[in-house]
């Protein structure tokens, strides 16, 4: 079934929708969602959660991409559900993706200073999108999805050394694109 | 910077930047794919694999039975799904849009689509050329399908689209218009027109928002993509999809006898809706929301009006039904007292400026028994209102009734 087919059992308010979305999305959701609670129940708890999130949106929006619509929804459940939970010590691959983060960053400690996080948001999209598409997507997978190195370098067939090295660089690339963009980081 | 800011930015990403990525992974699948070819091929079946949309085409070499797999999940990320589409035939529906009837309806609309493009770029300067020769697109999933009442004509400046005007048939017949600016992906549709000088290339949707088109390379553009896919599997799919009413060339574009040249009239006298991407809190979801600014000239018509004209019926549609090339439909009796009931506890007020969640809309339709009709376009907790000689302010609807409604219109 297509996403508009979905999208349109939503708005007929049929319980097939979340059926659809569970065979077409599933795998992405518990994936995603496993990737910052790094617990499986948990996971699994967090994607439930998200179709019933998608039932209560729609058909008040309409959403033009649903696979980034539904992994938005996944990913802030999932964080939210990570704040109350003691997956910290876990050290799930959200908090190691953060860590690695702090590569474009000089400090955590910047109190004074506010950022239009859309704004930055939309700069980066910029710069990746001028990014080689193999380096995009790695640096999403890693940052966006917090997928471990290892399976990023399982699904684009390179060693995980190679991975690495391409996060690395494109973390560079975008402290100095950003610093170029007048960002004190 | 902190490092928990910029992860809040990373996660405001393009949607389409974050589909791709999970769907990255299948583009390195091709190879897989291949070796399945070889092997197949010994069967007398050939299975080929479609690496520009990660999917299989199987076909069956008696010619008895072929069939398209394509799979969505390049596309869209994550899904392991492949949509199963049958390519022996396309289902042609609605009734074709005829040459005079574009030529006229561009004509008249011409000041308030240019207007529309010429605000969201701020080009009120520049000459618009309005194409008159446009293309239609096959729509892969479940079968081909084929509105001919669904027509894109491309608005162009200095030889460039910047935006792309789509004209289609509505419920009750009449011709309307929606324009889609493109921002940065008229530039993908430029380099595929550019790339191709005056040759045509076929468009087609895989899903309902994906445009592709196809070369008589077998070269694939995806148009709201970044990959761009040359086939060398000997199918033809230029061939495959091509139809008399979905291709277009360069040539078409700057051709003199197929555009109409608008110069944009000065900005105060236009009378639009802008739309803005605006975000709410970040790290939240739904972080899509719409700021719409209602200009001048609207119409000063309100629900009360509405109500106390004599009304012959009472229609209903949602947006995605008209998008999907279906109709309004009547109420029943019983559904027009709800519907009214509804109607007179609205608790209105017109508003200026607000911002709106992104979504759909119901629409309620009325007839009125003069022969004329207005529309109220349900928007969350607003509405507005639509006849034939234009659009009136929104309304905030304060009672909760319009969400109601709404609902109820939505279990019908």
């Amino acid at each position: 079934m297509n996403d508009n087919e979905i999208i349109a059992l939503y708005w007929k308010r049929s319980e097939n929708a979340i059926k659809e979305t569970e065979i077409k999305y599933g795998k992405l959701c518990t994936r995603l969602a496993n990737n910052i609670l790094n617990n499986p129940s948990d996971a699994e708890e967090c994607v439930s959660d998200s179709y019933l999130t998608v039932w209560n949106l729609i058909p008040e929006e309409r959403p033009q991409n649903f696979s980034a619509f539904i992994s938005r929804i996944v990913k802030n459940l999932s964080l939210k559900r990570l704040e109350y939970s003691t997956a910290k010590k876990r050290k799930p691959e959200f908090l190691a993706s953060l860590d690695e983060l702090r590569d474009c960053v000089s400090s955590d400690d910047s109190p004074e200073e506010s950022f239009d996080v859309s704004l930055l948001g939309n700069l980066i999209s910029v710069f990746l999108e001028n990014q080689d598409s193999l380096h995009r997507n790695i640096f999403l997978r890693r940052y966006w999805y917090y997928d471990s190195v290892k399976s990023i370098a399982s699904d684009f067939q390179m060693k995980e050394e190679k991975v690495s090295s391409i996060l690395f660089k494109t973390r560079k690339k975008l402290k100095k694109f950003l610093e170029k963009e007048g960002y004190s980081i | 910077m902190n490092v928990n800011v910029l992860n809040d930015a990373i996660n405001m990403v393009d949607d389409d930047l974050i589909s791709e990525a999970y769907s990255a992974d299948y583009l390195k699948k091709k190879t897989e794919y291949k070796k399945i070819l070889a092997f197949a091929a010994v069967f007398a079946f050939v299975t080929v694999a479609v690496s520009a949309i990660c999917g299989k085409y199987i076909y069956n070499s008696l010619g008895v039975e072929k069939a398209t797999e394509i799979s969505t999940s390049l596309l869209f990320g994550g899904a392991d799904i492949t949509e199963k589409v049958t390519d022996e035939n396309i289902t042609y529906e609605g009734t074709l849009l005829t040459e005079s009837e574009i030529k006229e309806y561009l004509e008249s609309k011409k000041y308030d689509i240019v207007g529309a493009v010429a605000a969201e770029y701020d080009m009120f300067d520049s000459v618009f050329r309005i194409s008159t020769k446009g293309y239609g697109h096959v729509s892969l999933g479940g079968e081909n399908r084929f509105p001919l009442d669904v027509i894109d004509f491309p608005v162009s400046v200095d030889g460039k689209i910047i935006a792309v005007v789509t004209i289609f048939r509505s419920g009750d017949e009449s011709l309307r218009y929606d324009i889609s600016t493109r921002g940065k992906f008229s530039k993908n549709l430029n380099n595929a027109l550019e790339e191709n000088d005056n040759s045509e290339l076929a468009f087609f949707y895989v899903d309902l928002f994906t445009e592709v088109a196809v070369n008589r390379e077998n070269k694939i553009y995806i148009i709201k993509g970044k990959e761009s896919v040359s086939l060398d599997e000997g199918i033809d799919y230029y061939k495959l999809f091509k139809t008399e009413y979905n291709v277009f060339s360069l040539k078409d574009l700057n051709d003199e006898n197929n555009y109409i040249s608008v110069v944009p009239l000065p900005e105060e006298k236009v009378t639009r809706l802008v739309m803005s991407e605006a975000y709410s809190e970040p790290s939240t979801q739904s972080q899509n929301a719409m700021v719409m600014t209602f200009k001048n000239d609207m119409l000063d018509v309100d629900l009360t009006d509405i109500l106390e004209n004599e009304i012959s019926s009472v229609e209903w549609c949602s947006s995605y039904d008209i998008l999907a090339g279906g109709s309004y439909r009547e109420c029943t009796e019983k559904q027009e007292k709800v519907v009214f009931s509804y109607l007179s506890e609205f608790d209105s007020k017109k508003t200026e400026n607000y911002d709106m969640v992104f979504g759909g809309t119901w629409n309620v339709k009325f007839n009125f028994t003069d022969g004329t009709w207005a529309i109220l376009i349900l928007l969350g907790e607003r509405y507005y209102i639509e006849t034939a000689e234009g659009t009136s302010r929104m309304f905030a609807e304060n009672s909760g009734n319009i969400i109601s409604l709404s609902y109820y219109l939505a279990e019908l």
